[in-house]
């Protein structure tokens, strides 16, 4: 998708949802007995956020904000790879608990940045697999005095 | 007692081991972190902001500024010996720093980039040391209108000068205050905003906002970027690395501008240090004896930037802890981080909290000193922590990051939101709308509610009050010249444009 295209869809959803903003904001009371309600913040920001909005959209619209820059394949699936593999540890954390995943979740990671692994490299994400789950044990779970979520192993 | 005697007290204070050892860690933390593209030392102290929930506030704050102090001394070493800049303040560096390397000086650029960092710091130092004491007493002055005026002037600051568009800066400051907004209204106590989710009642927690907006949305924009290794590698020792008297001579006047061009510039919100440094290199060309040198491998080029990033970086401490008012990302991030360590930027930190005030300015100048020895040293490690596999960095610090998070409330749910906030910081970064409007709004949005609320329910809603008290008036007008100065110098080259036009016509 080319960034002119992402800039136009998140003003017009900025747009929207700074109406949403105001909108709300009224329900919640703009003034009351002359003084201003818990609305009144929310009123004049939904609203500016809009008007802002609908201004950026006009501007690349007729052309005066413009990218020549695009989001390619290659640029966005690590990003949303990581997301992902973050997501799924986080899914994951309630059963197995926090540590034990951890491993699967750094070569996941790894293995999203980078797909092909020579045998140093290969060597130093199993052994930052390993040593991870270690350290934030130590450092959260010891150091910090951290309750840590539990898996079916105790730890 | 005087300024001298309180500040030789707090840096007696500073010498206690918890904060010699918060302050290596956060240099430390600082210079490596500093030598990655697009990981600046705003997301450095995000990372490190859910760790420090549970620290004394003087180690919590010698860390974090650590870590800030630490991008300012690192970014220009790659910037010389790579020709990479590790952060935006470092991008004149690379103009002389790199060419000096090239030409086999490696050693003499890295040497004033510490040198300048050093001097520039310092500078910085007694200027905030001179004038921070005096800024708060007279902010203790300040009622509900007069404090609404300030923050309003530094957001809209911050907002127009703080990226490209300013039009997206206004919009991403509008993002913040209403995340500023999530949970009970503060004075009615109605929730606002919270989705029926019990979580949001308490509001949205700065550090996660911080944490994704910043640590994750820029660990995410850095995957973009490709670095290849490049074929030149330059020479130093570490003898060749300490400036030569001469050297020192050629540059004082650079260096004494730049520190304090960086000071000025840095106090103003929004400008920061990458303005700084920018300003400095153009003033040390244009009164260069010998200006074509300049691009070309002058070491005047190396020293004026480096000492404005250092000074800048102690001035942005001014509006911070004196009025409370953050002026750029890390600031923002730090002020989140007082906040959770139970203290509250602002005149008042100085009469309720002098020992604190002290004994921070005492580990500033500990970790300036610190500093010159941990660069020295460190510059092969830093010169080669660019080139780790972010296959092999980024887990680990993902992971680290999905800990600290949760540890803050022990909530899955606070890392899930996290996640979210670091896909709208990348896609933020991608479109050129500001992070660092977002964060101060959402900072200085509650405060500025209930200022704003408070000033016009005691005034019975006349907007009058407002503009009665005559500080509080100048900093309004002030506000307006920010935001309507671009708008009619836009309309005043249009109509000329349009007059201009006609008679060819």
């Amino acid at each position: 998708m080319g960034l002119t295209n992402l800039d136009r869809l998140f003003a017009l959803f900025l747009m929207g949802f700074g109406i949403y903003i105001l909108s709300v904001g009224i329900q919640y009371g703009y003034f009351r007995d002359g003084i201003p309600g818990p609305g009144f913040f929310p009123f004049w920001t939904g609203l500016a956020m809009a008007i802002l909005s609908a201004i950026n959209l006009i501007n690349s619209i007729v052309g005066k904000e413009s990218y020549a820059d695009s989001l390619d394949r290659e640029q966005v699936i690590p990003i949303v790879g990581v997301c992902a593999v973050l997501a799924a540890y986080l899914l994951i954390v309630p059963y197995l608990g926090m540590l034990l995943p951890v491993p699967l979740f750094v070569l996941g990671v790894a293995f999203t940045i980078q797909r092909r692994w020579d045998r140093g490299l290969t060597l130093k994400i199993l052994a930052s697999a390993a040593l991870l789950p270690i350290g934030c044990y130590l450092v959260f779970g010891r150091f910090l005095d951290v309750t840590l979520i539990r898996g079916p192993f105790g730890f | 007692m005087t300024t001298v005697g309180l500040l030789m007290d707090g840096i007696v204070a500073a010498l206690a081991f918890q904060n010699l050892l918060a302050i290596l860690i956060g240099v430390t933390i600082g210079l490596s972190i500093s030598v990655l593209p697009g990981v600046g030392p705003a997301a450095g102290v995000a990372i490190l902001l859910p760790l420090i929930v549970g620290f004394e506030p003087t180690v919590a704050m010698a860390a974090m500024a650590g870590i800030y102090y630490g991008g300012m001394y690192g970014g220009a070493v790659t910037a010389i010996l790579l020709g990479i800049p590790g952060d935006s303040p470092s991008v004149m560096t690379v103009l002389d720093g790199h060419p000096m390397a090239k030409q086999g000086r490696a050693g003499a650029a890295l040497g004033m980039n510490v040198f300048a960092s050093f001097v520039g710091g310092l500078v910085g130092l007694i200027l905030l040391t001179a004038l921070a004491y005096q800024v708060a007493r007279a902010a203790l002055a300040f009622g509900p209108p007069e404090m609404t005026a300030l923050m309003l002037l530094a957001l809209s600051l911050v907002s127009v000068l703080g990226g490209r568009n300013a039009l997206k800066g206004y919009t991403a400051l509008a993002i913040g205050l209403w995340l500023g907004m999530i949970g009970l209204d503060p004075m009615a106590g109605r929730p606002r905003y919270t989705f029926d989710q019990v979580r949001l009642l308490e509001g949205l927690s700065f550090p996660i906002i911080a944490v994704g907006l910043f640590g994750l949305g820029q660990m995410f924009a850095a995957l973009d970027t490709k670095l290849t290794k490049g074929e030149f590698r330059a020479k130093y020792s570490l003898g060749s690395m300490f400036p030569t008297w001469a050297e020192i001579v050629k540059c004082r006047l650079e260096l004494l501008r730049g520190a304090l061009i960086g000071f000025f510039v840095g106090i103003l919100p929004g400008a920061g240090a990458t303005a700084a440094t920018m300003i400095a290199y153009a003033t040390a060309k244009r009164f260069a004896k010998n200006p074509e040198e300049f691009g070309h491998g002058a070491i005047q080029g190396v020293a004026a930037p480096e000492a404005a990033n250092n000074s800048a970086s102690y001035a942005a401490m001014i509006p911070l802890l004196t009025l409370g008012i953050p002026g750029s990302a890390t600031t923002a991030v730090m002020m989140g981080g007082l906040m959770m360590v139970g203290l509250q930027p602002g005149p008042l930190l100085f009469r309720d909290h002098p020992d604190f005030i002290w004994t921070l300015f005492g580990t500033f100048y500990i970790g300036n000193l610190v500093l010159v020895v941990l660069t020295t040293l460190m510059v092969p490690v830093l010169a080669s922590i660019i080139y780790i596999s972010r296959a092999v960095l980024f887990p680990l610090v993902i992971g680290v990051v999905a800990f600290g998070v949760y540890s803050i409330n022990y909530a899955l749910f606070d890392v899930w939101i996290a996640l979210l906030f670091g896909a709208l910081g990348y896609i933020m970064l991608k479109l050129d709308y500001p992070a660092v409007p977002a964060v101060l709004g959402v900072v200085l949005g509650p405060m500025l509610e209930r200022g704003i609320r408070r000033t016009l329910i005691a005034s019975q809603g006349d907007l009058s009050v407002f503009l009665e008290r005559p500080i509080a008036l100048v900093l309004f007008i002030g506000t307006a010249a920010v935001i309507l100065g671009p708008i009619v110098v836009r309309l005043v080259r249009w109509s000329r444009g349009a007059t201009e036009t006609k008679p060819a016509q």
